[in-house]
């Protein structure tokens, strides 16, 4: 996972795709209360490398199109964690501590 | 029913940076009002609603024995509270709750202790619905307030004919309880610019909430909220969020909404569990750390203030109270 973080991160909002079918990290900023925008496109098989830019604690937990829930745990300050989507669809990523941090994502194929 | 999937950590892998943290130092601008009290698009603010809705809040014919309204745990007299430290109908229960204020709750993204609403049209039926508050049914409700010919003008004036519903009766109580916003005290006097507004101390307070005491992680924004749930380590029993969303989820347990702090009255009680009588015991418990345990909260520091300093935090705190909304008690329909 950590190679893959050095030779395939992205800036936020730019990813450097290497190829159509090669996953590719991409960078995402969370603040006190709310994720930074994004203009990235993720698609499917790709990672999502989330920096904790505040000074307090969230848990981020993620809604599949399904419905069912992945839980992140507890992210401090400083720490950057990471999710690897598994398909297409629509995940909403949300904070148990603070419900007011809520974005979608929409994942391509 | 919601599941959560096992092994996430698999997929998942969390590493620390260095990654400069927001230098965001908090300032009195950050606790400026908001200009307009919002509403949802579907359920606009109008004097027909908040008139209706004032009347229901304060009839104690929403409860089963018409003996308990809104307001009688929701009092004017009690900054919309009840100053009890377990609310009426609750002295049975293993695990009573403090109840809290309905003041700004117009801005409010959780609610309930728990936060098991999540907005005031929602909430609106949860007390008049629970066995040990009004404890009666939405059905027969309608069905009562439809015999009550006083109610016809007012279900009328405000949505345009007079047919009562569940959900016009929640929608009016929560447009009456969005018009519940605190008056302007003296620290939203200073935050305006008038440096004289408040004393000395109470500006030393200010640096400590925002400063060495981190009040302010949670009790953020003009409201002193920012809605977010903690353990804050209180030796009670009581689950909190962990009651309401999956056990998994190990930082909600013994969690609770983190309550405002404008309009606190003189001598509580506060906390969820109406445990404590005064602030510098608040302020104490917060330098202790509270309980350890894997749920409690990460903001839950260890801190240590002079006596002098601790004065300071309460001199500012009492500095949000803008004293008694002026309201005047509606007069009840006639059968």
């Amino acid at each position: 996972m950590a190679l893959m973080l050095t030779t395939l991160n992205s800036t936020a909002g730019i990813a450097e795709q290497v190829s159509d079918s090669e996953p590719v990290v991409h960078n995402l900023s969370l603040t006190h209360h709310d994720f930074e925008d994004w203009t990235f496109t993720p698609n499917a098989n790709d990672t999502i490398a989330i920096t904790n830019k505040s000074d307090i604690a969230h848990s981020i937990y993620i809604t599949y199109p399904d419905g069912s829930v992945v839980n992140l745990d507890v992210q401090l300050p400083g720490e950057t964690f990471t999710w690897t989507i598994p398909a297409a669809g629509n995940y909403m990523l949300q904070c148990w501590i603070h419900p007011i941090i809520r974005a979608e994502m929409t994942v391509s194929p | 029913m919601m599941k959560i999937r096992s092994l996430v950590m698999l997929a998942c892998t969390v590493f620390s940076v260095h990654a400069s943290l927001a230098e965001d130092k908090i300032t009195r601008s950050d606790y400026q009002r908001p200009e307009a009290i919002p509403a949802p698009a579907n359920n606009p603010l109008t004097q027909e609603k908040i008139t209706l809705g004032k009347t229901l809040f304060f009839d104690p014919r929403l409860s089963r024995n018409k003996d308990m309204s809104c307001a009688t745990c929701h009092s004017p007299d009690h900054r919309w509270s009840d100053g009890r430290v377990v609310p009426l109908g609750s002295e049975e229960l293993t695990q009573p709750r403090r109840t809290p204020t309905v003041m700004n709750s117009a801005w409010l993204k959780a609610l309930m202790w728990d936060g098991r609403a999540n907005s005031l049209e929602a909430q609106a039926v949860l007390p008049i619905t629970t066995a040990h508050e009004m404890n009666y049914n939405m059905k027969e409700l309608v069905q009562r307030l439809g015999e009550i010919k006083g109610y016809q003008p007012l279900f009328d004036a405000a949505y345009d004919d007079a047919e009562i519903t569940t959900q016009r009766i929640a929608m009016a109580l929560a447009t009456f309880q969005r018009t519940l916003v605190s008056n302007i005290s003296s620290f939203d006097r200073w935050v305006e610019g008038d440096e004289d507004a408040i004393s000395s101390s109470a500006q030393r307070g200010f640096e400590i909430f925002n400063g060495k005491a981190q009040c302010a992680a949670c009790h953020q924004s003009w409201r002193f909220t920012d809605d977010s749930f903690h353990d804050i380590g209180l030796d009670s029993p009581d689950r909190g969020r962990g009651n309401v969303i999956p056990v998994e989820v190990t930082i909600m347990q013994h969690a609770f909404k983190t309550p405002t702090l404008r309009d606190l009255p003189e001598n509580g009680p506060f906390m969820h569990d109406g445990s404590m009588t005064d602030l510098e015991e608040v302020i104490k418990h917060y330098e202790d750390g509270g309980i350890q345990r894997e749920s409690l909260s990460r903001e839950m520091k260890p801190f240590e203030l002079s006596d002098q300093q601790r004065a300071d935090l309460i001199a500012f705190l009492k500095t949000l109270d803008g004293g008694p909304l002026a309201i005047k008690r509606p007069e009840l329909p006639e059968e």
